[in-house]
């Protein structure tokens, strides 16, 4: 990731994400739009996706709208991960891009120390 | 300037894996575009937070609804395009016949919700189809 591609947004309306009052988000367009070369270390050369900052709000916006029964359990759609020494919740699902009539899968990381601020890593 | 660890760092391969796996089973958020999909995400989540409350098993709700486990893991990961309207308020039905505690009147109040938020949710499709038009 470069810095400069990390974007933060502050949501128009603030999102209860498993029982987590979610008031803003941040992401590497970037990231969403080219994936990740872990062997490079670095973004894919091709883009596969177009979408916008506002496009990656409206795709966190539609949990707003649901009552998710989150697992955190083999076979869930909840998982506990480590990054960069410090827990976090790693969340799962299928949005839809109402643009594309797909449904694409959003992955969210949520710290332990969670304050107001969601992650959107990828969606794909 | 490249952060080695950053969170974004992420391997979609490696977590592709672990959903055909079946370790990772992510939910389906359904698409909820009409009144008639609001009515079936109310009462399948009903469904849903009964299980929850009673700390039931899907199996117990299977058996229950009379439906088989993969059909009752779609309920779960709300695959509503699989259910009809009519189908989700008879397995609520049967359910309350068994003794479940389902407010009905609680439920319509959290369809009247619902759809208020689906009409905001038309509302700024409209407006994001006229300024994606202009």
């Amino acid at each position: 990731m470069k810095q400069k591609n990390l974007v933060t947004k502050t949501l128009a309306d603030a999102v209860d994400f498993d029982g987590k009052v979610i008031q803003k988000i941040s992401f590497d367009l970037e990231h969403i739009n080219r994936g990740w070369d872990s062997l490079k270390s670095d973004y894919n050369p091709t883009r596969r996706s177009n979408y916008t900052a506002g496009d990656i709000v409206e795709f966190f916006e539609q949990f707003g709208f649901y009552t998710i029964e989150w697992e955190d359990k083999q076979g869930g759609n909840k998982e506990t991960v480590t990054v960069r020494g410090k827990k976090h919740y790693r969340y799962t699902a299928y949005v839809t891009d109402h643009k594309a009539s797909q449904q694409k899968k959003i992955v969210i990381d949520i710290p332990y120390d969670f304050k107001d601020e969601g992650i959107v890593i990828t969606v794909y | 300037m490249k952060t080695k660890t950053s969170v974004f760092e992420f391997d979609e391969k490696e977590h592709d894996q672990k959903i055909e796996s079946g370790k990772i089973k992510p939910i389906h958020l359904p698409k909820i575009d009409s009144l008639s999909d609001v009515v079936k995400y109310q009462f399948c989540s009903e469904i849903i937070a009964l299980k929850k409350e009673q700390k039931l098993q899907q199996i117990d709700i299977a058996k229950m609804i009379n439906v088989n486990k993969s059909e009752v893991s779609k309920l779960f990961s709300y695959e509503l395009s699989k259910f009809s309207q009519e189908r989700l308020m008879h397995f609520v039905e049967v359910l309350i016949a068994n003794g479940a505690k389902i407010d009905l009147d609680k439920v319509w109040e959290k369809i009247k919700i619902q759809s208020s938020k689906l009409q905001k949710k038309l509302k700024k499709n409209k407006v994001r189809a006229i300024e994606a038009r202009a």
